[in-house]
């Protein structure tokens, strides 16, 4: 079905259909991207993908029967699992989950301005159908457990909001549980108060048939931390857009991520940090490994404003390409406005080292073995980072699409 | 440093840009503008033959459809293309002088006073000069010398008239006149520029230079350059470039092709110095220069060095398509702004074919209100067997009115070829200050060593007689900005 | 005329107070060790005198050759004839010894109103030097310290030394990082270009460095300034007991 059907059809289904601010924003969201002279050459969040494949899919949200829930395994670790995009309210001296309200609206919109050219976000906007509301409280130490979980055939268009307080500090876990033939657009705002720290994880791997577009918009208040991991084993396709603006002094961010592709799979990621204060730290590090005939792109940018002296920025990507019939694209970025800065970024992209291969396989171990044993490697030096029992998801996820190499 | 740095920014202020001058000659120009008719005045003033004038004609017709490129990171506003001459030659160049002694002496006056003497005895050993005066070629200079191998050094205009079929041939092979706009509008009113042919076998015993300069106001100068080397040949090629000081914005969108056949080397160099305009970034050039270069033949080399210190604007990637099987490409480029300069500039890098190699060293420095952009593209086609590239770009700020960026696009599609890339922005470090002061070095001088030693890799790729001018220019770009 | 006075000095980095009423004079010819501990202030010390802007002086007075050296700033003390051998020589890459050095003798020689150096009798100069302290030609032709070894770098710093024919050379922390026969070919290297016009102040943790040069003074500092002064038996004492009775 085409853009204009889809959005004409369905407009009482979308959230808040008759909320003023929400419809002026559909309106002209809807407009920039029928409009002709639309600029998609240049549009980073295109890469990959057209209006066109974007415009064609069947939208289908319905409110749900099923009860998504929040449970507490001990004190400290809260499981809380959305259903098609809906949260059971919930709340303590800790947390605060509950769906969107009219009135957040108000307050809460208008808020991100990175994604002027996103037009996935445009999407998002038009048809915004859930959206839920994390307060995580001041001084609040926690682990969060979150699954998304969406039904078959579901579009999710949700618009998200974590507020960190004051000196939290919180471990914060996403998981997506989708079926078949899901799309989920969804994008996250949060906000890092003062002294909070945040280990954000993301994890990422379901069937081919679902889509996932995942953007975040989180802005790192003074002497504050902001880290997100992520891991896509997805056989259906991702999108990653991570965007960080540092705001207070002594706030600092990392943005890594690690994917592994086979098949046809597509991978789009950005990552985009914006330093606007003094003696900030930022990392961005992606690495991939592509099989078979999959694609991926990879946007780092680092943004350095006038004021932001004593700047460290870091950006990294990796690429290795196991077939002549994959490609891997990458930008990375810097604009700097300072002059006290320390930035760089680095970039490789090949095949598997060849001396190495040849080095253990002349130690008598199988190509096979040997491939997989410098495939691990690559990423080896970001486990060690990790929590452990998210440190032996990853390896688990990692031998499984190793053996799938091996099998092909 | 930060309150020395505006202090002394305001010195740089009073210095004065050296080759500013204007020579009064008297030019022969037709209406300002650009249509049909202009192209014809073009082509009928170099006397061409019909099938230029239809290929000129063809390319307008392109550029018309055509709107400027507009991903560069620059600020400026839109080009009015009728209210420029496109077309300008000192009175009495109806026909080329056959030699020194036909040419207005304030012509050659004029060239004394940029260093370029254009005496065959008082020339630098070695170099071959051509010298272009807004649109017309003024002399060549050890033309017969190199007749004698069989070397072809000409300025383009002669070059349609005399080898036609290679002009033919060749002539927007490597860029196409529809690549983008200023290649059609280049092609169009291309007015001069210099030809070289090297034969088979012949390695070019000495530099060809060519020396633009843009005199006349109002006037752009759209200058074509072609380069063939053929089998196994090498020649090395140099470009300097100066105008005076005017208030005004002047046009410079040049082409640029070379072909180096099987076994062939080409290595280019460049020292751009066009007016940079003045401290409130009023005047000077605006530069759109497409530079692109064809390793056509297996094993041959296409290397670009380039120092840019002027132009108000610059639009500039020197580019290699390595098609040849074990080709090379190399790109080596200084950039230095200043006051309001704005400069995008970098390379292209597209490996076709298997085994090809690029090398790109870029070095940035940004000062006063500048703004500082390398971009770069390489990408590897699925044919690109093994192919390799190292890539590394330094860029140094001086001031926080300025702004350094990197921006590079790379793309894969070969799994067995290697990109390797390495970027870095930083301020001078002050450990490196106070160790050459402490050695009795002025702060200024300091970092003029500082930085020049920073540029190092790229300089050490010029021509000697070059290199040495070109250390002399970074350290002149840097005057009086800090200290 | 007074060579090096430095009285009641004070500085601090930072807020934080290093040197505290320090005093020493130096004479003409005379070559004078500081020891101290860990921390003490002897670097700041070296780097105060050859006008490191990352400190502060609070209160006191420098005079070296009858002029007060704190109104001068880094360069102007270099061109004067201070010398500072740095602990960690900086590596500038892309920076080649010959048009540094070169630069750097013409500053002072403009200075003492002299005629300035032409490139080839720099040139015969440095080889010259080069040789005694058997430093290779191909040392020269590096950039500045860049992939240099430690006691290649603190050769270097003895090169420029000999070149530049300073009035007042400070070693700060020569010996840091050196194993005995890179000690020794410095110390030589000193001894080489030691007269009577000449004067050094050696700063060191380690009696070592001064078994192969033989101060005429040894002071003892400890926080921020010298507690004790002698001869080199001061020296042996430290290297038998330590610090801490001073």
């Amino acid at each position: 079905m085409n853009l204009e059907n889809n959005f004409i059809k369905h407009s009482k289904e979308y959230i808040f259909s008759d909320n003023k601010i929400l419809s002026n924003q559909r309106e002209s969201a809807f407009k920039k991207i029928t409009q002709k002279n639309y600029d998609k050459k240049n549009n980073e969040s295109l890469k990959n993908i057209t209006i066109n494949d974007l415009s064609k899919f069947d939208y289908f949200y319905k409110p749900i029967k099923e009860d998504p829930t929040v449970s507490l395994t001990d004190d400290l670790n809260y499981e809380i699992k959305l259903f098609n995009g809906i949260c059971k309210h919930y709340e303590d001296d800790f947390i605060e989950i509950r769906n969107l309200t009219n009135l957040d609206f108000k307050t809460l919109l208008n808020q991100d301005n990175n994604n002027l050219d996103d037009i996935i976000i445009d999407f998002n906007k038009i048809f915004l159908n859930s959206g839920i509301f994390f307060n995580i409280k001041s001084e609040a130490k926690l682990n969060i457990r979150l699954t998304h979980e969406t039904s078959d055939n579901f579009t999710i268009f949700q618009n998200n909001f974590i507020n960190f307080k004051k000196r939290c500090k919180v471990k914060l876990e996403d998981n997506f549980n989708l079926t078949n033939n899901s799309i989920n657009n969804i994008n996250y705002n949060i906000n890092v108060e003062e002294d909070a720290t945040i280990k954000h994880n993301i994890f990422q791997n379901f069937a081919n048939s679902n889509k996932l577009y995942l953007t975040s918009n989180t802005v790192c208040e003074k002497k504050s931390s902001y880290s997100q991991n992520t891991y896509n084993f997805s056989d259906g396709f991702v999108r990653n857009f991570h965007h960080v603006k540092l705001n207070g002094e002594f706030s600092n961010a990392s943005l890594r991520g690690c994917f592994f592709l086979k098949d046809k799979n597509i991978c789009s990621n950005k990552t985009n940090v914006k330093h606007n204060a003094e003696n900030c730290i930022s990392d961005q590090t992606y690495k991939g490994i592509l099989n078979d005939h999959s694609k991926a792109s990879y946007y780092s940018n680092t943004f350095v404003s006038e004021n932001a002296q004593k700047t460290q920025g870091y950006q990294l990507s990796k690429g290795i390409l196991l077939t002549d019939n994959c490609s891997f694209f990458s930008k990375p970025e810097l604009r700097i406005f300072a002059d006290d800065v320390k930035c760089s970024h680095g970039s490789t992209i090949g095949p598997v080292d060849e001396s190495a291969l040849y080095y253990l396989r002349s130690r008598g171990i199988s190509k096979n073995d040997a491939m997989k044993m410098i495939i691990s490697s690559f990423i080896q030096e970001d486990l060690q980072n990790l929590d452990k029992d998210i440190a032996e998801r990853v390896s688990k996820n990692l031998s499984d699409y190793l053996t799938s190499l091996v099998n092909d | 440093m930060d309150t020395r740095t505006s202090q002394t920014l305001d010195k740089y202020a009073q210095d004065k840009y050296k080759y500013g001058f204007i020579t009064e000659i008297e030019s022969d120009r037709p209406q300002k503008g650009l249509n049909e008719e202009t192209i014809k005045f073009i082509s009928k003033k170099k006397n061409e033959p019909e099938w230029m004038l239809t290929w000129r004609l063809n390319c307008y017709k392109k550029w018309l459809k055509m709107s400027d490129p507009q991903w560069a990171n620059l600020k400026f506003p839109k080009i009015d293309y009728q209210d420029i001459y496109y077309y300008s030659a000192p009175k009495g160049f109806e026909e080329k002088p056959k030699d020194l002694s036909e040419v207005d002496p304030k012509l050659i006056e004029t060239y004394n006073k940029l260093g370029i003497p254009l005496e065959e005895q008082k020339v630098l050993a070695g170099v071959a000069v051509d010298a272009v005066f807004d649109s017309v070629s003024v002399a060549t200079t050890y033309k017969g010398e190199l007749e004698k191998l069989g070397i072809v050094f000409c300025s383009i205009s002669e070059a349609v008239h005399k080898h036609p079929e290679l002009v033919k041939k060749y002539l927007g092979s490597v860029i196409p006149p529809g690549d983008h706009s200023f290649s059609a509008l280049n092609s169009a009113v291309f007015t001069d520029g210099s030809f070289v042919y090297i034969p088979e076998n012949v390695k070019c015993p000495m530099e060809l230079s060519t020396y633009f300069r843009i005199n006349a106001e109002d006037t752009g100068q759209f200058e074509r350059t072609l380069i063939i080397a053929d089998k196994g040949s090498y020649v090395s090629y140099l470009e300097g470039c100066t105008a005076p000081q005017r208030d005004t914005n002047q046009l410079h969108a040049a082409n640029v092709e070379l072909i180096a056949l099987e076994n062939a080397e080409i290595k280019y160099s460049t020292v751009q110095n066009w007016y940079p305009g003045d401290e409130e970034g009023k005047g000077g050039i605006y530069n759109f220069v497409t530079k692109r270069g064809l390793c056509k033949g297996k094993n041959s080399k296409i290397s670009w060095t380039q120092v840019e210190t002027g132009s108000a604007l610059t639009w500039k990637y020197p580019s290699c398509i390595l098609k040849g099987d074990n080709s090379i490409g190399e790109f080596y480029s200084v950039a230095i702004t200043n006051n309001f300069q704005q400069a995008d500039t970098g390379t292209k890098m597209t490996h076709i074919g298997k085994n090809t190699r690029s090398k790109i060293i870029s070095k940035g420095i940004s000062l006063g209100y500048s703004q500082n952009t390398y971009r770069g593209n390489v990408s590897f086609l699925k044919k690109a067997d093994k192919a390799r590239n190292y890539t590394q770009c330094d860029s140094l700020l001086v001031g926080n009115k300025c702004g350094a960026h990197t921006i590079p696009y790379i793309d894969s599609k070969n799994n067995s070829a290697i990109i390797e890339h390495e970027a870095s922005t930083s301020k001078i470090n002050e450990d490196q200050l106070y160790y050459c002061r402490q050695r009795g070095l002025s702060h200024e001088e300091a970092v003029s060593l500082i930085v020049n030693g920073f540029c190092k890799q790229v300089l050490q790729e010029l021509p000697m007689e070059f290199a040495v001018e070109a250390q002399k220019l970074v350290s002149i770009s840097l005057e009086g900005s800090v200290g | 005329m007074i060579f090096l006075n430095i009285n009641n000095l004070n500085v601090s980095i930072e807020g934080k107070k290093i040197l505290n009423d320090f005093n020493i004079s130096i004479n003409e010819g005379e070559v004078h060790a500081i020891m101290g501990p860990n921390g003490c202030g002897k670097s700041t010390l070296a780097n105060v005198l050859a006008g490191n802007e990352d400190y502060e002086v609070n209160s006191g007075k420098v005079i070296f050759k009858d002029e007060d050296l704190l109104n001068s700033n880094i360069e102007e003390r270099a061109q004067k004839g201070l010398f500072l051998a740095f602990q960690y020589p900086v590596e500038i890459p892309g920076v080649n010894i010959t048009p540094f050095l070169h630069a750097s003798i013409n500053s002072k020689l403009k200075n003492e109103k002299k005629p300035e150096l032409d490139n080839l009798s720099f040139a015969k100069l440095l080889r010259k030097k080069a040789e005694e302290l058997g430093i290779s030609n191909d040392m020269l032709k590096r950039s500045i310290n860049t992939g240099f070894s430690g006691g290649e770098k603190k050769r270097y710093e003895i090169l420029q030394m000999s070149i530049l024919n300073p009035e007042l050379t400070i070693f700060d922390e020569t010996d840091s990082g050196l194993d005995v026969d890179a000690l020794r070919i410095v110390a030589e290297g000193i001894n080489k270009f030691k007269n009577p016009k000449n004067s050094y102040l050696i700063i060191t943790h380690y009696q070592k460095l001064l078994d192969y040069i033989h101060p005429d003074y040894v002071h003892v500092m400890r926080s921020g300034k010298i507690v004790k002064s002698g001869d080199i038996s001061l020296a042996t004492e430290i290297e038998a007991s330590g610090y801490q009775k001073f």
